[in-house]
């Protein structure tokens, strides 16, 4: 009894929630097409930068509902697949959490005993993390090919498609508000993430099929879906482990945010050459190190004025958290 | 406060997906493990589907046979053949007296009558101001039955008789110049012991039927127990689960909701306009599955709401609002004693029906002015089958009414399946008749039989070496592969042959036929030695049985050794194999 007041609540929520979605998003285009006369395409007004500040919020929330709604659909509707996609679901909810505790640890302040902040504390914390979630993964391939080789009879009922179609309009109204909210903020990052909830749709979708594969006889349809969905928990943490472990090797950044600085540097006036300029990645801070030849008889009043400049330069270009340091040597050879 | 949510965070969610894990690996094993709450099994296919009768596994009653899906009732006044019961329960106060002399048939009253040969019992005498002479037996009676027991010598009455007390009443039918009539007797205590032609034991056994129902009575979690008298939530129609018969006769689109099988006089549901052949589908929104669900639904709801069902009646849906109301006292219910004296008039269906005296309607505690067929006798199957019992009344065939025999033989004619509105009790109930060649679950029976079982030696009587050596001791069904059909399983027929009748043992004393479907033989264990039954299954490794019904022990003995019971199956053993070989057989479930 508790339980269906419970799932009751939960597709309540649901609907809700994708209605909020809905109604968001017609609204701010009817406000856009206000704002620009009546032309659609790329904006920057108001509405768009909040719908983009919503999008975190909105995530988090669609996941934690959509992990609810899979995981006692699936138990209740005993289906393999859509356990294993709620699975599937809270690893990208485990992703965005990571995010959100990477931030929160890179604001703390630096110390005595770790000198350089903590940003590679995000790191381990997303190793770990990932490396238990490889397993489960694992686990479900490893038990679903069990299944269809045993030949047990697994056998989902309705209920379980709902929550696939659930997930399914959920994950695709959340796609359509981040890319919608990434295009007109030309934020490539959220655009990225669009395109994940939109793998997330495929995912569900394969659920869907096996779930009706089931129901129309074809018993092992179901965890066939659910070593798919394991698949894609496996493909997601051997990513992540491979993004974190990279980064603390301090791998060097993204070719192009370079090539764009040592363009911008080499117009700088006052500079004699550029010596090399290297960036990691430090959990969301980008952190450069600049080092330019400079003529060795400025004064060092002149030598700020041109770390000064650089970092501006560097600010303009890089729109993400950074920090710089700029490092400057005497240019004795060209001079 | 914001270090612990970020700590929490992670850690909640990794807690979640190890459970969603474990669920991930239970799910399949669960399904094996959990009968009741499944959703449908894959129907099982082939050649019974094309004929779309289907009926639901499942038998609600938790006993797989049609006799109890019918009248599986709470609401029923005291389970079936009540009167016995209660009068058995009474202490034995003195020595029964019949006060007739039997003997064997004389040969030329047998050729007169036109008689099987040893059948029936003679009546040579019949003592004056005897129960055997209040209730009309006349010297040169020839006993067919006693007890709906054949009997074939003179001292199996006595036999009968040894197991009754006095105040017991007993049923003849008897052959009278041909006609066939039916007595009830009371007995009597002797009113001189000595010269009593019977003398009884007093003993306290009872006949193993109706000891079975005197013991289903007193169990508190017996599905024929009437509810509990607190429950006083009163709705007043009569309902019932929907067959596959049932489904065809109202040309109903599925199975799904319960039927109306009436409905009472100055009722709520009368009030509410609710009518016989009405399927309740929806209870406030709450799609009704089956009769028990309404019921505990009514239960839990108070006198004086009003509730809102959604009905099929004749194809469209309608909603009626109804207000529950209060039950009245229910009426005495009259321990079936029978009319006195009826002739029988005609057979059908394996039972002996005659038209309802009103003198027989008062007997019966019905209504004055009640018309209808009366059943007689209950003899073979279908009729034992389906769920008659001795003391229905007919009242309507496919929703002809049956007022007399003209009717009735009218009615009954003209189809082949039939619903059969009948009054047992003070309760209406369909009882659906299927089609010859049809099983109740809807399978087909007469599939084209082929003589590939042959007979095998059956040297001793429970274990079976010889055949044990020559066999290969079958798998046995593994819990998550529930469709394998196991090769070795046993059969309930009335006489050894493949050709006899599938029995149940409920009514009958069955023949047990054991067949090894990866030899293509058959052994058969006569009925008296059989002895325990799941001891010679386990022995015998048999892994299912096929049967027309069977009793709620046997039943739960057997599910619980893991055998599968295959229940409701009419026809001979052979098209059982041949149905149980193809996979059209259903397992019973529920026990």
């Amino acid at each position: 009894m508790i339980l269906k007041f419970f799932a009751v609540l939960l597709i309540s929520a649901i609907i809700i929630f994708a209605a909020f979605l809905y109604r968001g998003a017609s609204q701010l285009e009817a406000e856009n097409r206000a704002a620009n006369g009546g032309k659609g395409g790329s904006c920057s007004g108001v509405s768009c930068q909040k719908c983009a500040q919503r999008v975190g919020v909105v995530n988090i929330i669609g996941n934690i509902l959509m992990i609810c709604i899979k995981g006692y659909m699936g138990v209740a509707g005993r289906s393999k697949g859509l356990i294993a996609d709620a699975i599937h679901s809270s690893a990208d909810l485990l992703a965005t959490i990571i995010m959100i505790i990477g931030l929160r640890i890179s604001d703390k302040k630096t110390d005595e005993l770790y000198p350089y902040g903590y940003g590679k504390a995000e790191y381990i914390v997303s190793i770990c993390i990932y490396l238990f979630l490889f397993g489960i993964g694992s686990f479900i391939i490893y038990n679903g090919i069990m299944t269809i080789v045993e030949g047990r009879l697994v056998n989902p009922c309705l209920s379980a498609a709902w929550g696939a179609i659930f997930s399914i309009a959920i994950n695709e109204l959340m796609f359509r508000q981040s890319i919608c909210a990434g295009r007109h903020i030309n934020s490539p990052s959220m655009q990225a993430k669009a395109w994940e909830s939109r793998s997330d749709v495929y995912s569900s979708l394969a659920v869907l099929i096996g779930i009706i594969g089931a129901k129309m006889g074809f018993h092992f349809m179901d965890p066939l879906a659910a070593v798919i969905v394991g698949v894609i928990i496996l493909k997601i943490c051997v990513e992540q482990v491979k993004y974190a472990v990279l980064n603390l090797m301090d791998r060097a950044y993204d070719e192009d945010y370079i090539d764009d600085i040592n363009k911008a540097l080499q117009g700088m006036p006052n500079i004699a050459g550029i010596k090399k300029v290297i960036a990691r990645e430090l959990g969301p801070i980008l952190e450069f190190e600049i080092c330019l030849y400079v003529l060795p008889d400025i004064s060092i009043k002149a030598g700020e004025s041109i770390k000064q400049d650089a970092h501006n330069i560097v600010n303009e270009i890089v729109d993400r958290k950074s920090t710089v340091r700029v490092r400057l040597f005497a240019a004795q050879q060209i001079s | 406060m914001n270090k612990l949510l970020t700590i929490l965070a992670p850690i909640s969610v990794l807690v979640f997906v190890v459970l969603l894990a474990v669920m991930y690996g239970w799910v399949d094993t669960m399904d094996t493990n959990m009968g009741g709450e499944t959703p449908e099994r894959p129907e099982l296919n082939t050649a019974a589907n094309q004929t779309q009768l289907i009926n639901n596994p499942t038998f609600p009653a938790g006993i797989g046979n049609g006799q109890i899906q019918l009248i599986n009732k709470p609401t029923f006044p005291s389970g079936v053949g009540n009167g016995q019961i209660i009068l058995i329960n009474q202490p034995a106060s003195g020595v029964p007296y019949l006060g007739m002399g039997l003997d064997d048939v004389p040969p030329n009253v047998a050729a007169q009558l036109k008689l099987a040969q040893s059948t029936g019992v003679y009546v040579k005498s019949v003592a004056v101001a005897s129960p055997a002479e209040k209730a009309g037996v006349k010297v040169g009676d020839v006993i067919l039955k006693v007890d709906g027991k054949n009997t074939v010598a003179h001292q199996q009455v006595g036999d009968i008789l040894k197991n009754k007390k006095v105040g017991d009443v007993i049923k003849l039918v008897v052959n009278r110049n041909g006609v066939k009539k039916s007595f009830h007797i009371k007995l009597e205590a002797s009113p001189n012991t000595t010269n009593s032609p019977i003398i009884t034991q007093q003993s306290g056994v009872t006949t193993q039927q109706n000891g079975a129902l005197a013991q289903q009575n007193s169990t508190a979690k017996n599905p024929f127990e009437p509810p509990p008298p607190t429950a006083k939530i009163w709705m007043g129609a009569d309902i019932q689960d929907i067959d596959a018969v049932m489904q065809l006769q109202f040309s109903l689109p599925d199975t799904r909701g319960v039927i109306v099988s009436h409905v009472t006089a100055n009722s709520p549901a009368m009030r509410a306009g609710l009518e016989t052949g009405d399927v309740i589908r929806r209870f406030n929104d709450t799609r009704i599955r089956d009769v028990s669900q309404l019921q505990s639904l009514i239960l839990k709801s108070q006198p004086g709401k009003q509730i809102q069902l959604t009905v099929l009646r004749k194809g469209a849906q309608l909603n009626l609002p109804l207000v529950l109301g209060e039950q009245t006292p229910p009426p005495e219910t009259i321990p079936f004693i029978g009319p006195a004296d009826i002739a029988i008039e005609g057979t059908w269906i394996g039972m002996d029906v005659g038209e309802l005296t009103s003198n027989g309607a008062a007997d019966l505690g019905l209504p004055v002015g009640t018309k209808g067929i009366l059943v007689n006798d209950v003899e073979s199957p279908p009729a034992t089958m389906v769920g008659f019992i001795t003391g229905d009344v007919i009242v309507a065939v496919n929703g002809q009414p049956t007022p007399d025999m003209k009717h009735f033989e009218s009615a009954t004619q003209q189809q082949n399946s039939a619903v059969v509105d009948v009054i047992r009790g003070n309760k209406h109930i369909f009882i659906s008749v299927p089609p010859p060649g049809f099983t109740q679950q809807g399978t087909k029976i007469n599939q084209p039989l082929d003589n590939k079982i042959k007979q095998v030696a059956m040297t001793a009587p429970v274990v079976q070496p010889q055949s044990q050596q020559t066999m290969q001791p079958c798998p046995a069904v593994t819990p998550s592969q529930p469709q394998q059909l196991a090769k070795r399983f046993g059969i309930f027929a009335s006489t050894p042959d493949l050709n006899s009748t599938v029995y149940g043992n409920r009514f009958h004393t069955p023949y047990l036929i054991m067949v090894d479907l990866s030899s293509n033989s058959f052994a058969v264990v006569a009925p008296s030695n059989i002895g325990n039954i799941s001891d010679t299954f386990s022995s015998n490794n048999l892994a299912a049985l096929v049967c027309s019904d069977i009793s709620k022990e046997t039943a739960s003995e057997l599910s619980s050794r893991g055998i599968t019971i295959y229940a409701g199956v009419i026809g001979t053993p052979n098209s059982a194999i041949n149905l149980y070989e193809s996979g059209c057989l259903t397992p019973s479930r529920g026990f």
